[in-house]
């Protein structure tokens, strides 16, 4: 009986090092300077960028370069944390959720933390963790940790097999002090605009998943007044994927059809509704079996209320 | 390998695209079933083979370029990638045309997992995920071969008349292209990756730039 007590405990205690890793890095990204250049690798190619991360009196400031092929860049001020989780009003959708912290518990519950052993990226020390979904309907995840500064420097999205899907990683890197000659850019009014106003109320999206994998929330909502689009966003805290519902016109145009794009699984399904068939397609980073399975529970608002 | 095992071998593989016939596919599947039999070993060992080979293919494509070592160690040691079974799928005959300019685009890919193929250690010896829980991971809903569902959806579709419905490619690939790009402006919201989700933003990456 000790035996298993004592054995269980160290297991949990190994467990609570990678969340406090997990905790520290989530933290560390929010409040450092740095600056580096990453790969990204995805469907056999690699996409060179340097990003930028600022942080004065509360506001981010966070860039990305791309280096190769097409020019370009784009940038983002963060300020109001509040502001950044979807334009949703809490009397439609209930208690708004704050990606960033409210949804460790979450993550916690939904995947296990596990340090796994050192691994220099960046000519960085850090340390590996892998991050493991206890069900099928998410996608594993190993990273590395840099140990002087916890940032990110890897993440290596895997299948249910195991197989690489996609890679981000460092291969330099600048914290803090290294920085000082970068100056905070003119934040003018532009920080705001993060923050979008209430005008895409949930009134306009009439649309709804009855079914999405344990631990998903909305996070996002739109809808597009020209193209009739409809958009639902959800996320379980580290994975995410969109629903389109597209209006009947385009739907025409569109077959159903699964397929994947690195860690991206996309799906389309028909659905009827009101003699009409649209399109609902989900693309996300969890496996298509899953996404399959939203696409396949969207029904109209109007259908919820129905007494079943 | 005799005459008898050659033919087998062709069924099996006729099988594989979709392509066998009845008689072919029946006696194909008595051979797997079967426990005697020096076939029954030839065939099943390629049966693994084909899937192994496939579900490689569906779960990623080779990158030649990696910075990390040990991960590029254990995919180099896999025998099945230094083949390419792309090729066979894109030369099949219509059924799977749409499937295969996807596949221009983006990887052909359900989720596949076939626990009998998996040898976890080699694929992912970086990751050190252990066989006991990888074990405990359940597959998709779906475990037929993409190529086969796909199969299904586009006949179901274009038994519709297909005569008055024309699926562009182009089109089919802009959209998918608009909404993966569309997807990936979402995940900053998602406070917990630092930057890595700006790094998958793909804003500018739209199949006519590549054709």
């Amino acid at each position: 009986m000790t035996a298993i007590f004592v054995s269980s405990h160290s297991i949990s205690q190994q467990e609570s090092s990678g969340q406090m890793l997990m905790r520290n890095m989530i933290e560390a990204s929010g409040a450092l300077n740095y600056s580096g250049l990453i790969t990204y690798e995805k469907s056999g190619r690699l996409k060179t960028s340097k990003i930028i991360h600022l942080v004065q009196d509360g506001i981010n400031f966070e860039k990305i370069i791309h280096l190769d092929g097409a020019e370009g860049e784009f940038s983002r001020f963060r300020s109001d944390p509040s502001c950044e989780s979807g334009h949703l009003k809490a009397s439609n959708i209930g208690s708004r959720p704050n990606i960033s912290s409210d949804s460790f518990e979450l993550i916690q519950e939904f995947y296990s933390l596990e340090v796994r052993g050192q691994l220099r990226v960046a000519n960085r020390k850090a340390s590996m963790l892998l991050v493991n979904p206890k069900d099928k309907h998410r996608l594993p995840y190993v990273l590395a940790i840099d140990n002087e500064t916890n940032l990110l420097l890897m993440s290596v999205i895997l299948d249910l097999s195991g197989n690489p899907l996609e890679r981000f990683q460092f291969i330099e890197l600048s914290v803090d002090e290294d920085l000082l000659s970068l100056d905070f850019p003119k934040v003018a009014l532009k920080a705001e605009k993060d923050c979008k106003s209430d005008d895409s109320s949930i009134d306009g999206v009439n649309w709804s998943a009855s079914w999405v994998p344990p631990g998903f929330q909305l996070i996002n909502f739109e809808k597009n007044k020209e193209t009739d689009q409809q958009m639902l966003v959800y996320s379980d805290g580290i994975a995410v994927f969109t629903v389109f519902v597209e209006s009947p016109k385009v739907s025409v145009n569109l077959p159903v059809l699964a397929t994947r794009h690195g860690a991206s699984a996309l799906v389309t399904s028909k659905i009827k509704s009101f003699d009409k068939e649209v399109t609902v397609s989900v693309v996300g980073e969890v496996p298509a079996g899953t996404a399959k399975m939203v696409a396949e529970s969207i029904v109209h608002a109007s259908e919820l209320s129905k007494p079943s | 390998m005799s005459q008898y095992d050659n033919n087998l071998g062709e069924s099996l593989s006729a099988m594989m695209d979709g392509e066998a016939q009845d008689l072919e596919t029946r006696r194909v599947l008595k051979e797997l079933a079967s426990n005697d039999g020096t076939n029954t070993l030839t065939i099943r060992g390629k049966w693994q083979r084909y899937h192994a080979i496939s579900a490689v293919m569906r779960g990623g494509v080779v990158s030649d370029v990696d910075y990390s070592s040990a991960i590029s160690e254990a995919i180099k040691n896999e025998d099945a990638l230094k083949t390419n079974p792309l090729r066979r799928i894109l030369n099949s005959s219509g059924r799977f045309a749409i499937a295969a300019s996807v596949a221009v685009v983006a990887i052909m890919g359900v989720q596949q997992f076939e626990q009998s193929e998996l040898n976890v250690n080699d694929a992912i010896n970086f990751a050190q995920i252990d066989n006991k829980s990888v074990d405990d991971i359940v597959g998709p809903v779906n475990q037929v071969p993409l190529g086969w569902m796909l199969d299904a959806d586009i006949r179901a579709v274009s038994s519709e008349g297909i005569a008055q419905k024309h699926y562009s490619e182009k089109e089919i690939r802009l959209y998918l292209a608009y909404i993966l790009a569309k997807h990936s402006n979402q995940a900053p919201y998602v406070r917990n990756q630092g930057m890595l989700p700006y790094a998958r933003i793909e804003e500018r990456e739209l199949p006519t730039q590549k054709e």
